[in-house]
């Protein structure tokens, strides 16, 4: 994880005095990733946006809670998913209450577009939000297995297992695109 | 279709995947609404500034740095440890030679017929004769002129 000779400790305690030089170091270095780990969750970059903005604001009251055991980044990214979890959660409950029938923690039930714009996005939109979060951070962000440990709360044998069903779940997903794929280029010519 | 395919799909597919950057209106916000005192400086890549975070407040400590109470404290106490060593180096020269003569093994008698040897010499160092020749001269001369001008 990222540490600029001190400079994530010498920003915690920035933050933690109230100083804005902290936070914005803090932003600087985990912001994009954030976001980036927050659209994969909830597949809304405006959602994404605001579970960021979110964090960060609410960053000089929780920083109290982080106490040096794990890397600021990985309890940054623990904070996060927990906080698009919950924001789906609340979505559901919300929808439920107002008598939509929405099955499980999906960013539909946000009542916003999803943004299906790459393959990415169709293929993990097949997983649920918890393994979504997971797979992206192992391959797409390279976040080391002992620190998913850290992030899911999950023993290692679990996170493997859970990792390596979902890696079957997205090629799954792009052999049956691959094939449709090749059955509409042969269509066309 | 081949086997290996959506392997590689896979692993192309994260590592081709968009990422997506904050937009510049959202550190605004957030520093508008996390209720921190304004450092006059905002990150890089949002909208009117340049600067790195933290930069002048860390050049600032480092200036600040000898400035700590305890600093200051560490310092007193290396000089005033210098200072006492010094001191104790020069300790051997406050001794009298007879002491010193003692505390290097010479008998102190040798020492003392040593300092009356010398003490002559000192003496007639400093009383030059010839100097002592020329001042007299010139006090004959004086005289003589006086007494010229008496006459005169």
């Amino acid at each position: 994880m990222v540490n600029w000779f001190g400079s994530e400790k010498q920003s915690i305690e920035q933050l933690r005095e109230g100083r804005l030089e902290g936070l914005q170091w803090i932003y600087e270095t985990f912001s994009q990733r954030i976001l980036n780990q927050c659209f994969r969750i909830l597949l809304s970059r405006e959602q994404a946006e605001d579970v960021v903005q979110d964090l960060f604001v609410k960053l000089p009251a929780i920083i109290s809670e982080f106490r040096g055991e794990s890397a600021l980044g990985t309890w940054l990214y623990r904070v996060a998913h927990n906080m698009c979890l919950n924001r789906l959660q609340q979505a559901k409950n919300r929808n439920k209450l107002e008598g939509e029938n929405v099955d499980s923690l999906s960013p539909r039930a946000l009542g916003v577009s999803v943004e299906i714009t790459d393959l990415l996005a169709k293929a993990l939109a097949v997983l649920d939000a918890d393994t979504r979060s997971l797979l992206w951070l192992k391959e797409g962000e390279g976040v080391p297995l002992k620190e998913l440990m850290d992030i899911f709360d999950l023993p290692e044998g679990t996170l493997k297992s859970k990792l390596s069903r979902a890696r079957e779940r997205v090629k799954e997903y792009l052999e049956k695109e691959a094939v449709y794929e090749k059955g509409k280029a042969e269509a066309n010519v | 279709m081949k086997k290996g395919k959506p392997k590689r799909m896979f692993s192309d597919l994260f590592r081709d995947a968009e990422r997506l950057t904050p937009p510049p209106g959202l550190w605004d916000r957030i520093e508008a609404n996390a209720g921190l005192r304004p450092s006059g400086q905002s990150p890089a890549g949002t909208a009117g500034h340049s600067d790195g975070p933290g930069r002048h407040e860390r050049k600032a400590r480092l200036l600040a740095f000898p400035q700590r109470p305890w600093m200051r404290a560490a310092a007193s106490v290396a000089l005033a440890a210098g200072v006492l060593a010094f001191g104790v180096s020069l300790r051997p020269l406050w001794h009298k030679p007879a002491q010193s003569a003692e505390m290097a093994g010479i008998p102190a008698d040798n020492v003392r017929a040593d300092a009356a040897r010398a003490e002559p010499a000192e003496k007639m160092d400093l009383v030059d004769p010839d100097l002592l020749g020329w001042h007299a001269d010139l006090g004959e001369v004086d005289m003589e002129a006086d007494e010229a001008e008496e006459v005169l």
